[in-house]
């Protein structure tokens, strides 16, 4: 996981907003630097670090909601659902991934009994009941719903990708970093104006 | 009560802490604040998760370390770089003893709602169910031996003391000096 660098230029002295706007910088910059590697969907690393890159900007705010104009909330709505994307998608990578050591585990059984049919010398009566025992065990043990799992989780995660991407193309369109940036500045401003 | 709870060590806040926070305060101030209210949050869930009748605890004991983490290293040079290094490592070992129960919390509910919501056999919710409610169990001595460690260390009372006088001291500082 990519650290959060660490914001400078800090007084504790000056007026507290100060710190909002030299840690809005960097960390907007954090979030914003991992855009580039949207374009594969395998890049799940990448993605994981955009998603705690969102989460300390989201805990930013939240930090200096005081601070923060009635018109940032309609654009903490849009980060919020940013963030459910990235979550998600997120969510579906560890599913999977524990999902498939769950599959391993299962299989286990499955195959200790499939070693002890081969051994079998020829095709003896004896592995009729082998198999048949066996067929009754895959199909009342866990391993066929496990694969469906996995292929719904799968499937899942591709169409929250493609709407992530189809949802971060439209904030771009509507300036969506300038519009934080701009709202972040005027809280800023406000405090010095006072 | 569970069996064995410890008397958790109740430490006393600045009063300021329970102020709403002002973003014209001096930001030293500010950043104490933003870091001692979320530890408050965080103490107050140690009895939840000692009681574990509720997945609630977890959740929420490792969202205040991570809010309080966050704080720390947003406004970490406000402080001794060696301090705010020492508290967030202190944390993050803290918060991260938390990560599997609260996995393995959020598996379990997830699969006992797909489950009632799809009615019939399921040898596969079954088998995740078994497993991770006992892996679950099997968490639980490490999440009491976790709380205790931090009780006999006072990690509480160190948190408290050093961001409750660093960099200003809030016992001595009113919100009308700001």
């Amino acid at each position: 996981m990519a650290k959060g660098k660490v914001i400078t230029g800090l007084d504790a002295a000056a007026n507290a907003r100060t710190g909002l706007s030299a840690a809005y910088a960097v960390r907007a910059a954090e979030l914003w630097g991992w855009e580039q590697y949207l374009g594969d969907p395998d890049n799940v690393r990448e993605l994981h670090d955009m998603r705690i890159a969102a989460k300390r900007l989201r805990y930013l705010f939240e930090f200096y909601e005081p601070a923060l104009s009635a018109d940032f909330s309609a654009e903490l709505m849009k980060f919020k659902r940013l963030q459910d994307y990235l979550g998600d998608i997120h969510d579906c990578d560890v599913w999977v991934e524990y999902l498939l050591e769950q599959l391993r585990d299962a299989l286990k059984e499955i195959n200790r009994s499939r070693r002890e049919l081969s051994r079998i010398n020829g095709a003896q009566a004896v592995l009729s009941t082998g198999a048949a025992d066996l067929a009754a065990v895959f199909a009342g043990g866990p391993a066929h719903g496990l694969l469906m799992f996995i292929a719904e989780i799968a499937d899942r995660r591709t169409t929250l990708y493609a709407e992530f991407l189809g949802y971060w193309a439209e904030l771009k369109a509507a300036g969506f970093r300038d519009r934080l940036t701009g709202l972040v500045d005027s809280a800023v401003k406000e405090g010095s104006d006072g | 009560m569970s069996d064995g709870m410890p008397q958790f060590v109740q430490v006393a806040f600045p009063p300021v802490v329970d102020l709403p926070p002002d973003p014209d305060w001096p930001l030293g101030v500010y950043a104490q604040h933003c870091i001692l209210t979320r530890f408050k949050k965080l103490l107050e869930q140690r009895g939840v998760v000692w009681q574990n009748t509720e997945h609630e605890g977890v959740h929420q004991i490792r969202v205040a370390a991570r809010r309080c983490r966050t704080a720390l290293v947003t406004f970490s040079e406000l402080w001794e770089a060696g301090e705010a290094r020492r508290f967030n490592k202190l944390l993050s070992r803290f918060a991260s003893a938390f990560g599997n129960a609260r996995d393995l919390d959020v598996m379990v509910e997830y699969i006992e709602q797909r489950r009632s919501a799809e009615p019939g056999e399921h040898p596969a919710y079954d088998w995740l169910l078994e497993r991770n409610m006992s892996a679950r169990d099997a968490e639980q001595p490490g999440l009491e031996e976790t709380l205790t460690e931090f009780e006999d260390e006072e990690t509480a009372r160190e948190v408290v003391d050093f961001f409750s006088r660093h960099p200003y001291d809030l016992w001595d500082w009113e919100a009308a000096d700001g």
